[in-house]
C-alpha cells in the first residue's frame, strides 16, 4: 500500500498489487517504462504496473542497487522455457555480449538518436498539445 | 535526473552507449539454442558456444553483480512489507 501510494502520489489509493501505468507519477512513469524495457523486458501488459514492476521502479528511484546481472540470467532462463510467446528480451545487451565474445554479427541494427521530444512523449508526461502553436503546451491535471 | 538514477546503479555508461544496436538474427539464435541450469547460461550463435553465469555477465557488460538478486530466488516474502 505504501509502494503504490508513494508511485501513484496519492495519499488515499487503496489499490495494492497493480495499478494502471497513468496511475503513477510522470517520473516514476520513465523509471516504469526503463524497468519493462531493460530489467524485466516484456511484450505484453506494458500498461499494467504490477507489483514486481513497482519494487523495481521504487528502487530506482531511490537509487537503492538492483542485481541486474542476476535478474537478466533468471529472465533469459524464463524467455527461453516458457511455452507462451514472448519477446526476445536484453536485445542490445546480448548483442554487446556477442561482440565481446568476438562472435561475427550478420546484420546490427544501430540505436536511432533524437535531440526532439515528440507529441506523444510530451501527452505521455501528462501535457496537453495543442494544434499550430508552439506555445500551446499546458500540463494537465 | 534520470541520468542520475541511472548513474547510481552503475548503468549510466552501459545505457548511453549510442554505439550500441540490436542484432536481431544472432538474437534468435540464441534463444533458439538457450539452456539455463544451476544460473548459468549456456547457447550457441553462429557454430560459436556461449556459456556465462551472472559474475561473468557483469565483466562483459562492464557493471558489477551484487546486493538484489530477490528475483532469483522467487523469495516473494520480502514484497510482504508493499
Amino acid at each position: 500500500m505504501e509502494l503504490t501510494q508513494r508511485l501513484a502520489q496519492k495519499p488515499h489509493f487503496t489499490e495494492h498489487w497493480s495499478m494502471g501505468k497513468g496511475e503513477i507519477t510522470p517520473l516514476h512513469r520513465l523509471l516504469f517504462w526503463f524497468v519493462i524495457k531493460n530489467v524485466v523486458p516484456r511484450g505484453q501488459g506494458r500498461n499494467l504496473v504490477e507489483l514486481m514492476d513497482m519494487c523495481f521502479t521504487d528502487l530506482l528511484d531511490r537509487c537503492e542497487k538492483i542485481n541486474l546481472l542476476a535478474i537478466m540470467i533468471s529472465h533469459i532462463a524464463r524467455i527461453a522455457n516458457t511455452s507462451k510467446d514472448h519477446d526476445m528480451g536484453y536485445g542490445f545487451l546480448l548483442t554487446l555480449v556477442f561482440e565481446e565474445l568476438d562472435i561475427p554479427l550478420q546484420k546490427k541494427v544501430s540505436f536511432q538518436l533524437s535531440d526532439e521530444i515528440g507529441s506523444s512523449t510530451l501527452v505521455g508526461c501528462n501535457f496537453m498539445v495543442t494544434k499550430g502553436s508552439s506555445t500551446g503546451l499546458e500540463q494537465g491535471p | 535526473m534520470f541520468l542520475e538514477k541511472l548513474e547510481a546503479q552503475g548503468w549510466l555508461e552501459l545505457f548511453t552507449n549510442t554505439k550500441g544496436g540490436c542484432s536481431v538474427s544472432e538474437l534468435a539464435k540464441f534463444y533458439a539454442n538457450c539452456v539455463v541450469t544451476n544460473e548459468v547460461v549456456t547457447s550457441i550463435v553462429n557454430g560459436q558456444k556461449l556459456c556465462f553465469d551472472a559474475s561473468d555477465l557483469g565483466e562483459l557488460l562492464g557493471v558489477l553483480a551484487k546486493d538484489f538478486d530477490a528475483y532469483v530466488h522467487e523469495d516473494k516474502s520480502i514484497y510482504t512489507w508493499c
